[in-house]
């Protein structure tokens, strides 16, 4: 039962260091790809799509062959922080950062391409600065797309079972997540301890959807852009 | 103030723009749809970023950061209120201006007092240009460009936001005013700008530039109108009508501001009814006598008389055949009658 306690606390370590990570890269990330045309716009969003598609075996291979200590991301990390990457918990969160990239950008990049950018434009003509315009009118206009990039992230890592397994391996207090000691009861035969771990998931990811079905629909606060 | 700007447009022709705007307070800028009008406050207010731009602003270049806009669309941030809105705007006004405009005075000049708590949506279009309007004035830009602002707003109110807004000009913010209401320009405006094609190819006084925009117009569903103006003769005696005098004659008006030493009135050509006898009362309650001009080309049966006496100038809108039968030449002296 401690080693399930461990587990729970894990993922929600791993699920809140990812959503966070990823709230900072994909912010960027999404207004850039908003604002830019380019005809490889298309190849680059299909890039960052891929983990939706993709079996999480297929990525979490390839992200093993990379965070192996003789290959070169795995050697520099290793070189910098002497730690090996590959079955630690910081290889977990990078993998979960990668693999839930589209979950952060999708809603963000949707929010941001409907954004009428003439409320910019009003900002600008007050002298606002592009952080103050960002700030006080993109943040609060896109608030509720914010609120699902984060709600999908957190969801989305909170039941990785595939990549975590391939690079993370099944190691209790380092590496071992919910889905992973779930599928270690089923497999000892422990039902019970099985029950509560899938019945907890299951709830918690019903009452996570909810929220943010309220929060996308508005709870109330959903604003028309045009 | 001086200005020349260049813009590379997607449309068949490119924005170049000059102008020279001496010592002024309020000046209009009209033109075709399409003609760049939008365009150029966009590149004076730096949204332009392929403008090429060389200003001169009181003895310095334009600081486009100083440039306040007032929008075609009001374009309310829907996540605030109108309080909301109108205090962000204060938060990032200039921290000093020649001319101090008291934000309760603003907020009460555009009639928005009784709006503040609302949500933006919940506003008319009206409402919400006005809102537009206090939230670019609460800003305290050292110019304001004004591109249609009080296009959804009813004429009354549209005529006193109006006055106020050239009393703040005059007081020292200058102001740029785009609109296709000939009577605001006319009224409101020092001189006018008349953009087509992406160039200023006229700068004069509004009866000028209108007048001038007329006679290029063959097109007869132009509605023509004129404003005459003068002094006023007598108060409003009956609560209704004031008696002005224009070009040495009584003229009516039934739109005059209390306490306003000028009165003035909007004349619309198919209003006017012109006869040679001169003798023969009318209902109509002003009589206008005047010389004919020029007579405009028939279009759908139509025909449209300038007509002058002095600087004031009149439009009337006639049949063709009623042109024939007064055996109307240039020349000619006439009796416009038109309501007051």
């Amino acid at each position: 039962m401690s080693d399930d306690v461990g587990a729970i606390w894990l993922t929600l370590k791993l699920a809140a260091m990812t959503s966070i990570i990823l709230l900072i890269i994909a912010t960027p990330l999404a207004w850039y790809l908003s604002c830019w045309q380019h005809r490889l716009k298309n190849i680059v969003l299909s890039v960052i799509a891929l983990p939706l598609i993709l079996p999480p075996t297929v990525l979490g291979f390839y992200l093993l062959l990379a965070f192996a200590p003789d290959s070169w991301p795995g050697q520099w990390w290793q070189t910098v922080f002497g730690t090996s990457l590959a079955f630690s918990f910081s290889g977990l969160v990078i993998g979960s950062v990668i693999y839930s990239l589209p979950f952060a950008v999708q809603p963000l990049y949707t929010g941001f391409t409907q954004l009428d950018r003439r409320y910019l434009e009003v900002g600008k003509t007050f002298g606002m600065g592009r952080f103050s315009q960002f700030s006080r009118i993109v943040v609060p206009l896109c608030q509720s797309y914010f609120f699902v990039a984060l709600g999908l992230t957190f969801a989305h890592t909170i039941g990785e079972f595939g990549v975590v397994l391939m690079i993370g391996g099944n190691i209790p207090g380092q590496t071992q997540v919910i889905s992973i000691a779930l599928y270690d009861h089923v497999e000892m035969g422990q039902y019970q301890q099985a029950h509560w771990l899938a019945a907890g998931l299951m709830l918690f990811s019903f009452l996570l959807l909810c929220l943010l079905y309220w929060a996308n629909r508005g709870g109330g606060r959903q604003w028309s852009f045009r | 103030m001086e200005f020349s700007v260049t813009l590379p447009r997607t449309t068949e022709f490119t924005l170049n723009a000059t102008a020279s705007l001496l010592n002024f307070s309020m000046v209009g800028l009209t033109g075709p749809s399409g003609a760049g009008k939008t365009s150029l406050f966009r590149a004076l207010a730096g949204l332009e970023k392929d403008a090429q731009i060389q200003s001169r602003f009181r003895q310095g270049a334009l600081n486009r950061h100083r440039v306040g806009m007032v929008f075609q669309e009001p374009l309310l941030l829907p996540h605030l209120t109108v309080a909301g809105n109108l205090q962000l705007a204060t938060r990032y006004k200039a921290s000093k201006r020649s001319v101090q405009q008291d934000d309760e005075a603003i907020i009460a000049g555009c009639h928005c007092q009784h709006l503040l708590a609302r949500s933006p949506s919940a506003l008319s279009g009206g409402e919400a240009q006005r809102v537009a309007l206090a939230r670019a004035l609460l800003n305290q830009p050292e110019l304001l460009l004004l591109d249609e602002p009080l296009s959804a707003v009813d004429q009354s109110t549209r005529a006193s936001i109006m006055q106020w807004l050239r009393q703040v000009a005059e007081q020292g913010l200058p102001m740029i005013l785009i609109s296709h209401d000939i009577s605001d320009l006319w009224l409101y405006c020092q001189s006018l700008l008349l953009m087509q094609d992406g160039e200023i190819v006229r700068h004069d006084v509004p009866s000028e530039v209108i007048h001038a925009m007329y006679q290029q117009s063959a097109d007869s569903r132009v509605r023509h109108v004129a404003i005459l103006s003068g002094p006023v003769r007598m108060g409003d005696t009956n609560d209704m009508w004031t008696e002005f005098e224009c070009e040495a004659q009584p003229l009516y008006t039934c739109r005059h501001a209390a306490g306003d030493a000028k009165a003035t009135l909007s004349v619309a050509a198919h209003t006017v009814v012109i006869d040679k006898d001169g003798q023969v009362p009318t209902s109509l309650d002003n009589q206008f006598m005047c010389e004919v001009q020029s007579i405009g080309q028939p279009c759908n049966g139509e025909i449209t008389v300038s007509l002058q006496r002095g600087s004031a100038r009149l439009y009337a809108t006639i049949s063709a055949a009623a042109v024939s039968r007064l055996h109307l030449r240039i020349g000619d002296t006439v009796r416009a009658s038109f309501p007051a």
